[in-house]
């Protein structure tokens, strides 16, 4: 059973902010719910007020900036539409793929990209895509707005720098240029992933110029293994290829997974090493094919 | 904490409703207790089961974890929305034919479900189906009774141009 709260139900961002900054600690924001009602459920979470913002206009954004380099991701845009999105199929498919597999079509329906983001739920989909992405996220108090990028708005299981007062409006994910290939790969037995891959990979003729390597589910928060993409970078296709173990346990040892329902803390690596592997070995072949 | 009521307006299985809700009231109780529309299941009540699944504007959502004042400006079909003037919807009709259910408990959660896969792609393929049916959990019938029934139901509804 839910504890009574007052509920507040803005038109305007400002409202939505000034009901934020006027009780802070007290207040929650809801947006699609689908993690801030088990929360309330489970009596983990105690709201005396909860701010709801659906009945802003606006917020439901989802477009590329005017240079077409930049995607606009607002707080109301649920895993659905950006799953049918027309815009995000082609131009960000990794992202519609990542959609499509997560949880289940009720609660892509109505969970939000940037409740998913918020809550900072280790065992989430979107961190590490985001992560390789370079994502910034903006953050809006009623005095100020400030943009935070993705690697330092996580900050802890279920902990991000979001303040209690603040509201995230918007997502930014910049389009990535068309020499990059792309996967993202997880590792799923349940309905939460136990781990997830997000590698990305530039090319010149045969020769990684750059790699970025996103994992999640595997530490307090996603990371980017900066060993990984410094050791792969200039090195040739074929190279990468036959090595591709090698570096799959390079990816392993930036992990830091907890051993838990899911599995133990060496079983995890054991997969981030499998999934970076073949990650590796498909780009590799693409990059060679071309 | 005084408690205020939040009016809201809604459709449910095409009735025009009008009621006031308490704020943390959840909209699987109210559909349960208030509507007296039993056939929405609790389970899980951690949006995985797709027992308590119903539809708001014909998508599917789980009814455990939302708000029942969520419902406001919203149409919501239950499962026993779906018998019409010529009886049994297609999807209820195949799933006694085909033996898609065999407690039950999951059936008007899977039915929804399928009726919310139907209205977006007609003509699903098997792979299709288990896709998007994989959002909810059946005890009993293994899945393959389950899919049988809605490849024959979309079937049906296509040859009737329902």
């Amino acid at each position: 059973m839910i504890s009574p709260f007052v509920l507040h139900q803005p038109c305007s961002l400002l409202g939505a902010l000034s009901v934020l900054s006027e009780h802070d600690s007290d207040a929650n924001v809801l947006a699609g719910g689908s993690e801030l009602l088990l929360l309330l459920k489970m009596g983990v979470l105690k709201a005396r007020h909860i701010v709801d913002i659906k009945k802003i206009h606006g917020l439901d954004r989802l477009e590329l900036n005017s240079q077409g380099n930049t995607l606009h991701v607002g707080p109301l845009v649920t895993h659905r539409a950006l799953e049918k999105s027309q815009l995000i199929e082609q131009h960000f498919p990794l992202i519609a793929e990542m959609e499509r597999d997560l949880a289940n079509v009720r609660i892509r329906n109505v969970g939000t990209l940037a409740g998913n983001l918020c809550f900072a739920e280790p065992h989430a989909d979107p961190g590490a895509l985001l992560a390789v992405y370079d994502a910034v996220v903006t953050l809006c108090n009623s005095e100020r707005e400030r943009r935070v990028a993705i690697k330092d708005f996580f900050t802890d299981y279920y902990e991000t720098a979001l303040q209690k007062n603040e509201l995230l409006t918007d997502i930014e994910i910049p389009k990535l240029t068309d020499n990059f290939r792309g996967h993202y790969l997880r590792f799923c037995p349940g309905e939460w992933p136990m781990v997830t891959v997000a590698l990305l990979t530039r090319w010149t003729g045969g020769t990684c110029a750059e790699a970025r390597l996103g994992l999640g589910c595997v530490g307090p928060k996603p990371l980017r293994v900066t060993e990984f993409e410094e050791v792969t970078r200039g090195r040739s296709a074929e190279e990468l290829a036959a090595k591709a173990d090698e570096f799959g346990a390079i990816a392993a040892r930036g992990s830091d997974p907890l051993g838990d329902l899911w599995g133990s803390a060496e079983y995890k690596r054991q997969i981030v090493k499998n999934l970076v592997r073949e990650g590796l070995r498909r780009q590799c072949q693409g990059a060679k094919d071309e | 904490m005084s408690e205020r009521l939040v009016p809201i307006k809604f459709r449910v299985n095409d009735r025009q409703n009008e009621i006031e809700v308490r704020p943390q009231e959840l909209l699987i109780d109210f559909v349960r207790e208030r509507l007296g529309l039993t056939g929405t299941k609790r389970s899980c009540d951690m949006e995985i089961c797709g027992t308590c699944t119903v539809l708001l504007d014909g998508r599917a959502v789980s009814s455990c974890s939302l708000f029942a004042f969520e419902l406001d400006g919203k149409d919501l079909t239950t499962i026993e929305g779906l018998e019409g003037p010529d009886g049994l919807h297609p999807l209820q009709k195949a799933f006694i034919q085909c033996g898609g259910f065999q407690c039950g408990f999951c059936t008007p959660g899977m039915i929804l479900l399928a009726k919310s896969l139907l209205a977006e792609n007609p003509n699903p393929t098997r792979e299709q189906v288990c896709a998007y049916m994989d959002a909810n959990i059946c005890r009993c019938t293994g899945y393959q009774m389950i899919v049988e029934s809605i490849l024959h139901a979309a079937k049906e509804m296509k040859s009737r141009g329902s």
